[in-house]
């Protein structure tokens, strides 16, 4: 009996980080839906998924690399350009599937580039995607695509479904984001892979010594983040009936970030779940959601999302002090 | 004998009028002491071989493709050299763009400008510099040689008059999705759109948040504005390819035609396709292959002229074509074009 109320004390006294920010999403719902009349109606909840849903299935890619101790600043870029080359190989005449194909190919591509260059080069995750982003933004502008913003041809409307379509009355995109969510909770939880990437993540030279095959494991972990970002990339292009390539130079890919980090998900490696990535998702969707509807003007949006990343970022390196074990290049 | 005398006054009056005719075309053809082939040769030496340089925002877009189609199909077709520089969204590349472009003293620098502050400085260099500075269609507080390009209050008001024409009546719920809030069109289009708003007194802005030219922001907002205004009568943007995103969210909202979405830009295919498909209701556009082409007119009387950079600073404003969904044709919208 003891043992127990000191293991709930314990549960309380330290709380998890997703806790926390699953608290905080909480209680700005609660403020929202008390001092915004419409916030907590139905309607408003699913335009609110909606609109993080792209976030969400972005993350899902980024949390995979995260735990597993990277870092994936291409993948905004492998999500603009794939998913722009899908639309213009439509626009010359190809059906759906095998333009999907070619699409996802070349963001496999650009992945298992990525997953290569720092397995084997050993080049630190950040500069070897913020440089093959570059490389694959450049690449798609100069060869794949015509122009910044590439279109679906007309009456391409199988395409259009991916984006604009309902699924027993809920939209695709917040399928799409809750099946991304689903399969890679399995993947990270359920299978050897995913338990894999978490000993990489914690400590790779220990999961070496055990026999796991790191270095594949890393170019599966960037190849993953890839195709997720050719998925998420189809999303946004049908949502809108346009791809704009010029995505690359938001802030989608820290949002990205900001979302991994938010929920527990260490940059460290090695430690959370998806289930952080759907709380920080959410948090983040209530809040923009929130100041929307208030008409706070977006640059204030932007210092609000920046401050409570900055927040998190903190209270990670709180919760996880640096270590020997976990210091990597490029943090100095 | 009579008759004689007759003919030979009517020969004499017709020879005098002829003579008369005849001396005044020579002294009309003289009025600037020159001939026509003189003005042709200064002309020619006036333009020939001198440079223009194009620095659009980034090239890849519809309305920058046509700017870049016109401005070098007019320029050289008149012999004179085009560069274009496609700084591809990127500020610090357009910048160095600019600067080195000022450092190789071009004679015509052509720049469409993406916030009214962060050039004005090189604007004033390259003037001193020789260079003549025309700013295309998005203006920035430095007064250069010329601005060629839509006028932008005039525009916005003209957008809001109609809005407040279809809104006033059915409650005036109005939002407005801002492009980048520091770009010169967003500024005074916004300027304009108030004005007829305050003037009607029967329109209410209900948000006006900034979508930073993304379809995706725009949807997002208008989704979410959408919930909180059902009732919403119009959404009004100043750029109709960001406007799509907002067309899309009030579709999926069930709302096309209920909620009327109006755009402004260049007209390009997919303009006509939204309004064809009802995504936008209005388009309020104009062509800016022929703004191109208006650029390389203004060259052309400023270099024959020989006016100094920024000595007489005048603006050629572009007339606008109001497209509705109700009205418009294949032939109202250019097809896009591709990389040259």
């Amino acid at each position: 009996m003891a043992g127990l109320l000191a293991g709930l004390l314990g549960r309380f006294g330290k709380p998890s980080q997703e806790l926390i920010v699953f608290a905080i999403a909480v209680a700005c719902f609660i403020f929202f839906a008390v001092s915004l009349q419409g916030f907590a109606s139905i309607g408003n909840i699913v335009a609110m998924l909606r609109s993080i849903a792209i976030l969400g299935i972005l993350s899902t890619g980024m949390a995979v690399v995260v735990i597993g101790r990277g870092l994936d600043l291409s993948q905004v870029s492998v999500m603009a350009i794939s998913a722009a080359w899908t639309l213009t190989l439509m626009n010359g005449g190809m059906t759906l599937f095998p333009a999907m194909a070619l699409g996802l190919l070349f963001a496999l591509a650009i992945g298992v580039l990525n997953g290569w260059i720092i397995a084997f080069i050993e080049i630190p995750p950040l500069f070897a995607t913020l440089a093959t982003g570059l490389v694959c933004f450049g690449v798609g502008r100069w060869l794949l695509i015509d122009s910044v913003h590439a279109y679906p041809p007309k009456g391409a409307d199988d395409f259009l479904f991916i984006g604009q379509g309902h699924l027993v009355g809920i939209p695709m995109p917040i399928i799409i984001f809750i099946v991304a969510a689903v399969f890679v909770h399995w993947m990270l939880s359920r299978t050897v892979v995913g338990r894999h990437i978490f000993g990489l993540g914690d400590n790779m030279l220990a999961a070496r010594l055990m026999g796991v095959a790191v270095r594949p494991l890393i170019i599966f972990s960037y190849a993953f983040s890839a195709f997720i970002a050719f998925i998420a990339g189809l999303t946004m292009a049908s949502s809108v009936a346009s791809m704009n390539t010029e995505v690359i130079n938001s802030t989608l890919v820290f949002d990205v970030l900001l979302v991994v980090v938010l929920g527990g998900i260490s940059l460290s490696g090695g430690r959370g779940s998806i289930v952080s990535v759907v709380v920080g998702a959410c948090l983040i969707g209530i809040l923009l959601n929130g100041m929307t509807i208030l008409n706070v003007n977006s640059d204030a949006q932007n210092i609000a999302k920046s401050v409570v990343l900055l927040a998190a970022i903190v209270i990670d390196r709180r919760l996880h002090p640096k270590d020997e074990e976990t210091d990597k290049q490029g943090d100095h | 004998m009579k008759r004689n005398i007759l003919k030979g006054l009517a020969v004499t009056v017709m020879a005098a009028t002829v003579a008369l005719a005849a001396g005044g075309a020579i002294a009309a053809g003289k009025i600037s002491g020159k001939t026509e082939r003189m003005v042709r040769s200064d002309f020619v030496d006036a333009l020939n071989g001198k440079t223009v340089a194009f620095v659009p925002i980034s090239l890849g877009l519809p309305l920058s493709d046509f700017w870049d189609a016109g401005i070098r199909d007019a320029a050289t077709a008149i012999g004179m050299n085009y560069v274009v520089k496609d700084p591809a969204w990127n500020m610090n590349a357009m910048s160095q763009a600019i600067s080195a472009l000022i450092s190789e003293k071009v004679d015509y620098l052509v720049v469409q400008n993406p916030d009214v502050q962060v050039f004005a400085k090189l604007f004033r260099k390259a003037e001193q510099n020789g260079t003549h500075v025309i700013q295309l269609n998005m203006a920035s507080n430095y007064r250069s040689s010329g601005f060629v390009g839509v006028d932008w209050v005039s525009h916005g008001q003209e957008v809001g008059d109609d809005i407040v024409k279809q809104c006033a009546a059915k409650g005036g719920k109005v939002a407005i999705v801002q492009g980048e809030l520091t770009a010169a069109a967003n500024v005074w289009f916004n300027v304009g759109l108030m004005k007829a708003f305050k003037a009607s007194g029967k329109i209410n802005v209900v948000n006006d948040q900034a979508a930073q030219w993304d379809a995706t922001k725009a949807h997002d907002i208008t989704a979410a504005v959408l919930q909180q205004h059902p009732d919403l009568c119009a959404t009004v943007g100043v750029w109709g390819i960001m406007m799509m995103g907002s067309g899309q969210a009030i579709k999926e909202a069930g709302k096309t035609g209920e909620v009327l979405v109006y755009g402004s830009g260049s007209n390009s295919r997919p303009v006509c396709d939204s309004l064809q498909t009802g995504i936008l209701d209005k388009h309020y556009g104009y062509d800016s292959y022929l703004q191109g082409r208006d650029v390389v007119n203004a060259i052309q009387a400023m270099a024959q002229m020989k006016v100094e950079p920024g000595e007489r600073p005048f603006a050629l404003y572009t007339p606008i074509d109001v497209l509705a969904k109700e009205t418009v044709a294949k032939d109202d919208c250019r097809d896009l074009m591709g990389k040259k």
